[in-house]
């Protein structure tokens, strides 16, 4: 064990200098939104007896399937972690696993390891330190969460326990994420991984969640780490104790995660590449062959991931009907349901919106391909006998004609789901159709991506991805967070009428259509006509 | 006066690939040792293992007295390294990346670093992105260059340089050697080895052919060109009949 931690501190400085700026402002937000959203909540139900009728009609299948089992959902407290608790832990798991694999196996990826591993660095010193960066970043942005919460008025205790578990959960991840970048020998694998379990783990809490009794999950919710943090309890009984579990789970993968670096060569996964075929095959040899074969596994996963969602949000719809009706004309209710007359339509209406939203996801990821393959290998590519119409074309339309058909498994699949519970095949021809509708605001998303990548190439993956982040703010928590509904309504995604809703107006979808038309085609030009910015 | 580099037997397989076949490799102190053999001959996967980056098979390696895998940090404070292929961060500056190898290795000297950043003419201001290959192999060489290392290893140092800055790498490789520093060499261009090399260890498929040094009876060229075959180096323009040729010599390995 000569030194191989040797060279820790520098490491922690240096990869604390090349991510700061993502750390800062997701520790900025994540509080932020605490504030907010406890603001909010605190002027839509400002008296205990508002609370109390919240309280008597919180519990539906749809929360607990979605945000988690609601409890002491007539303290503020309550309130807040029914409206917020999820969306946060998730979006700090998932930068810290982001956080991860950026300073540890994409590093190693591409190379620069390699320079620093040959100076006095230890083997384990930048693995250790991206983990200890991460771990951090999660529990500062934990500790400012909960401080953000003593900020608005709730108890200390339970406010400083709901930040914690967001730490918690987000340090079970990077024990998963530090596994996944020794196991993987890829960035996009270790990530890829990583975020799989995060879904898994969702849905193995949301399986318990919804099939509780009373207040108390099934025990299934002990096998997910999210579920660890959700039964910490915060602001109900707060049981401290449980978060030794997250963080005990984080330092067993951690230590396996040491062992498996103790024996790998610099470079590889412990799961090695496979050797691939010497020739190209005669459709990889064509323009469109390119790109297909790059995303082939991206749009297998994503194609799985739309359609495991259509089946989750269809099944669970029926659950809730009850539940909805007994909501009646409460302002919860009406949100929910859009006010169509019949409620479950109005869920599954709502439901799309976030179908679509996960569709856009792909749709920026896919049509980024745009700039890093023109970084990647574009110098190789644009001087063979492609012309840069084609070549831009082609990465176009891959998202555009992917997306309707996830759009389309995702709806019908919804409907399946759906209609098979209520004996309604038409279902799932219906909810295709009304997915299908999400098309141009999703070919929009497409449009501006593919317009950043066209006239601002070095900063077109940050700019996309932030403009996704504000869509999906917009779509998921606009209404928590007190926006103008007129504003909430007019973003692309709830602009589309949903099925069923009583006096569809179709000029917004027509409208976006058109930009997403006219953006693509400013871009193919633009593409045409540019400089190769390489790396 | 002992041996800088001692490696004896090393094998190393990735999956089905055997990349090492039980290589042998000496580099007695204070000379300027060549480390010859086509692509793919396992030069780069031999100095991964010297520098403990990864794990031979079998064989046993001795860096400086130390062993590369277990005493890889102490080992690393006495050598500098300059890969074969340098990627750097596309958002720090080359002068950045030169500070950071050099405050790892631990012997930062910022006059020495400012010295050799003129003898390169590098601007070092530029971020790394818009370096061209190149610019990015002066950043890697200088990181190196401006360290109190007593071993150098170089992995085709000179690939992207133009013909002045070779021979300033060269005029440098001189001033180590007059230091009594060690150095390995790896190259494929023969009149490299040549120019600057005392002795030349020449590899083929993992394994060593040849150890002598570099001023022979015979032309160095002629010597390498042996182990190979020259129709594998010259005669064959189709792929064919390379493959025909690296075949024929795997039998009389075999055999030999």
């Amino acid at each position: 064990m000569n030194g191989n931690f040797a060279g820790l501190g520098k490491m922690l400085a240096f990869q604390l200098r090349r991510s700061w700026l993502r750390m800062l402002i997701w520790a900025l937000v994540i509080p932020a939104l605490v504030m907010f959203v406890v603001a909010y909540q605190q002027s839509l139900f400002p008296t205990q007896a508002d609370r109390d009728a919240y309280a008597a009609i919180a519990n539906t299948p749809s929360v607990a399937a979605l945000t988690g089992l609601p409890y002491a959902a007539a303290t503020a407290g309550g309130i807040l972690n029914i409206k917020l608790w999820m969306s946060n832990a998730i979006a700090l798991s998932l930068v810290s696993i982001f956080l991860v694999t950026r300073n540890r196996r994409a590093e190693e990826e591409a190379g620069r390891t390699e320079l620093l591993r040959a100076t006095a660095l230890g083997r384990h010193a930048p693995t250790v330190a991206g983990w200890l960066l991460a771990a951090g970043f999660a529990l500062v942005t934990g500790l400012l969460s909960g401080i953000a919460a003593i900020l608005t008025g709730l108890p200390v205790d339970g406010s400083m326990l709901m930040g914690l578990s967001y730490s918690g959960v987000a340090i079970a991840f990077i024990g998963i994420a530090a596994l996944t970048g020794q196991l993987a020998s890829t960035a996009r694998a270790a990530n890829a991984w990583a975020g799989l379990a995060l879904a898994a783990a969702y849905l193995v809490r949301a399986i318990a969640d919804v099939n509780a009794t009373g207040e108390t999950p099934l025990w299934l919710s002990w096998v997910s780490p999210i579920g660890w943090g959700q039964q910490t309890r915060s602001f109900g009984e707060n049981t401290w104790w449980v978060l030794l579990l997250p963080f005990g789970f984080a330092l067993a993968c951690a230590a396996g995660a040491l062992a498996l670096e103790n024996r790998r060569d610099l470079g590889e996964g412990i799961i090695p590449a496979r050797p691939g075929p010497s020739h190209a095959s005669p459709l990889l040899s064509t323009v469109l062959g390119v790109p297909l074969r790059l995303q082939r596994t991206s749009l297998i996963a994503w194609t799985l991931g739309v359609a495991v969602c259509g089946l989750f949000f269809g099944g669970i719809a029926k659950l809730m009907e009850q539940l909805i009706t007994d909501l009646g004309s409460s302002p919860i209710g009406a949100a929910l349901t859009s006010g169509t007359d019949t409620p479950v339509d109005g869920l599954l209406g709502f439901l799309l919106v976030f179908l679509a939203v996960l569709v856009a996801g792909f749709a920026v990821e896919s049509t980024l391909a745009l700039r890093g393959d023109e970084a990647a290998h574009g110098e190789l590519e644009w001087s063979a006998a492609v012309s840069r119409w084609s070549w831009t074309r082609v990465r176009i339309a891959i998202p555009a004609v992917a997306s309707a058909l996830m759009l389309g498994i995702g709806g019908l699949l919804q409907g399946a789901a759906y209609g098979a519970q209520t004996g309604d095949p038409g279902q799932a021809w219906r909810y295709a159709v009304g997915a299908l509708a999400y098309w141009p605001a999703v070919a929009l998303v497409i449009g501006v991506t593919a317009l950043l990548a066209a006239w601002l190439p070095r900063v077109a993956a940050a700019t996309a991805w932030s403009v996704y982040g504000v869509l999906v703010l917009l779509a998921a928590l606009g209404d928590v967070l007190g926006i103008p509904h007129d504003v909430v309504q007019a973003t692309p995604f709830w602009a589309v009428p949903q099925p069923g809703s009583p006096d569809p107006s179709w000029w917004p979808v027509w409208l976006m259509a058109a930009a997403a038309v006219a953006f693509s085609a400013l871009a193919l030009v633009r593409f045409r006509n540019r400089d190769l910015v390489s790396a | 006066m002992g041996s800088a580099i001692e490696a004896r037997g090393l094998s190393k397989r990735f999956g089905k690939t055997l990349a090492l076949d039980g290589l042998d490799l000496t580099v007695p102190t204070g000379t300027v040792h060549g480390f010859l053999g086509p692509n793919g001959s396992g030069k780069s996967t031999t100095i991964r293992v010297l520098l403990g980056l990864i794990r031979a098979n079998a064989g046993r390696a001795s860096v400086l007295g130390g062993d590369p895998w277990r005493d890889a940090v102490a080992l690393h404070r006495r050598i500098a390294y300059v890969p074969g292929e340098t990627t750097l961060w596309p958002n720090l500056t080359g002068g950045q990346a030169i500070d950071i190898v050099g405050s790892l290795r631990g012997d930062h000297d910022p006059a020495r670093i400012a010295h050799f950043v003129e003898r390169f003419d590098l601007d070092p201001s530029k971020k790394a992105r818009s370096y061209s290959k190149g610019n990015r192999q002066k950043v890697a060489l200088i990181a190196a260059l401006a360290s109190r290392a007593e071993l150098f290893i170089f992995d085709e140092p000179t690939s992207g340089l133009d013909p002045l800055m070779e021979q300033v790498f060269r005029e440098c490789v001189e001033e180590i050697r007059a230091d009594g520093r060690t150095v390995l060499l790896s190259s494929h261009f023969i009149s490299e080895v040549q120019r600057l090399c005392d002795d030349v260890t020449i590899i083929r498929k993992g394994r060593t052919v040849e150890v002598s040094p570099v001023q022979g009876e015979q032309d160095l060229e002629a010597r390498f060109l042996a182990h190979y075959g020259t129709a594998e180096l010259t005669g064959g323009s189709a792929a064919g009949s390379t493959d025909t040729a690296v075949g024929r010599h795997r039998q009389r390995g075999g055999e030999a």
